[in-house]
């Protein structure tokens, strides 16, 4: 029998390879992806109330994604993730491997970072948006009455 | 016997119920059947011996290293898979997915390499078909073989299975046979089971277990020659039968001390292990 075998890394080394698994994991967790669908269809009725291209309605938009989806959609995916080798009974499965209980904990914690880093580049290009309109006003002087 | 599993006066106790009472046996390479009746801590000595359960007394030595150090357990766990009684799925994850998830807790971190290691496991045990579908919408037995495929990555120098081939029907059973004794070349593998035709058909060595303690260790054979002119056939239960039940061809099957002149026959691993272990609740027919 020939067999290939996969080389084994160093203590340690599995957990930023497992955080971003879990990173993945969150992000594209049913909890975390029904919440983005919700608050786009939130985000996108307010934008169509207050009407485009207003400032009030990118700060409306990145309000309601920004603070309203990041928390609660990581909050549940995280722990709908942390916990689901507990849900499904795997913990005396994977208790055997050699990355510990303590080194899938701190995976977990690294791996909330994903979706973060994703809702800050969000927000980052929302800034941007933003930040361009207030440079648009400028450039064309204070309104004038009709 | 290159000693890869040794267990001296092993103890475990849960709430004053003793689990394992005092288990002594010595594993190499090659299949080792733990047989014993439900409730004879089959379960509890092998998940001391996959390192997830710690022993209360006793000796355990494993690989060459002691299970009680970190270090140790570190070091088995690096050379060990294992398949508990009930494995736990992430049920939304795929066949792969979830071999990959496992196979990254075994510290397999090189993507490509990690792929290709589970790309074999999966070809080995069978599930290349079903690879991609989830966990949720593959049968039972498949299941069971995705238990098998995560405990066989890495090329495990000792793998322990608890009870792999329950619940399974007997095809399914033939073909974990089969996968089993392909495994159990070269490596030690470790499984527990109450059926005595998986011992028979796959096991090397045979360890017997009863109310935690180990009745028996040595060959299949060995154990068949205990009930040697101990099995008898009979119109009716003999009087020295320690079990006897009527078989398809309404003569009795007696195990037991036979009497003079009774029409002795061979005796089979099912024989010897009821008389090992002296089951005498089993029905008397008349």
């Amino acid at each position: 029998m020939t067999l290939t075998v996969a080389t084994q890394a160093p203590a340690g080394a599995a957990v930023g390879t497992l955080a971003r698994r879990e990173a993945w994991r969150m992000v594209r967790h049913p909890v975390y992806l029904v919440l983005l669908l919700y608050f786009v269809l939130i985000g996108g009725v307010e934008v169509v109330n207050l009407g485009l291209p207003s400032r009030e309605a990118v700060r409306e938009l990145g309000t309601v994604l920004g603070l309203l989806w990041l928390g609660p959609a990581t909050f549940f995916a995280a722990n709908l993730v942390a916990s689901s080798a507990r849900r499904a009974h795997a913990e005396s499965q994977l208790a055997a491997a050699p990355t510990t209980a303590q080194a899938r904990t701190l995976a977990t914690c690294l791996g909330v970072l994903g979706p973060t880093a994703a809702a800050t580049g969000f927000a980052a290009i929302l800034w941007l948006v933003e930040h361009a309109g207030d440079t648009l006003d400028r450039a064309q002087g204070p309104p004038s009455w009709p | 016997m290159t000693g890869s599993v040794l267990i001296e006066g092993v103890t475990k106790t849960f709430w004053r119920s003793p689990a394992v009472a005092g288990a002594d046996f010595a594993a190499g390479h090659g299949v080792t059947g733990l047989l014993g009746p439900n409730g004879a801590g089959k379960t509890t000595l092998l998940r001391m011996m996959a390192t997830v359960l710690a022993p209360d007394s006793g000796r355990l030595r494993l690989l060459g290293h002691d299970p009680a150090t970190p270090s140790g357990r570190l070091a088995i766990r690096r050379r060990l898979g294992y398949l508990p009684q009930e494995p736990g799925f992430h049920r939304g994850m795929t066949v792969f997915g979830f071999i990959d998830y496992v196979a990254i807790l075994k510290e397999l971190t090189d993507r490509r390499a990690r792929h290709d290691e589970v790309r074999r496991v999966i070809d080995l045990v069978g599930l290349a078909p079903v690879s991609g579908k989830r966990i949720r919408a593959v049968s039972g037995g498949m299941r069971r073989r995705v238990g098998l495929a995560q405990a066989l990555l890495g090329d495990p120098d000792l793998v322990i299975l608890d009870e792999p081939t329950a619940g399974l029907d007997p095809e399914l059973r033939l073909r974990f046979r089969e996968i089993v004794s392909r495994i159990g070349e070269g490596r030690t593998v470790v499984l527990s089971t109450h059926q005595t035709e998986d011992v028979a058909a796959v096991c090397q060595q045979v360890v017997v277990l009863h109310e935690g303690r180990s009745l028996f260790a040595g060959t299949p054979a060995a154990l068949i020659e205990q009930a040697a002119g101990r099995v008898w056939l009979d119109r009716t239960r003999g009087a020295g039968a320690q079990l006897a039940w009527r078989n398809g061809d309404g003569l009795v099957r007696n195990v037991g001390d036979a009497p003079a002149g009774a029409e002795l026959m061979a005796p089979t691993l099912e024989d010897a292990y009821l008389l090992l272990v002296g089951d005498k609740e089993l029905v008397v027919t008349s």
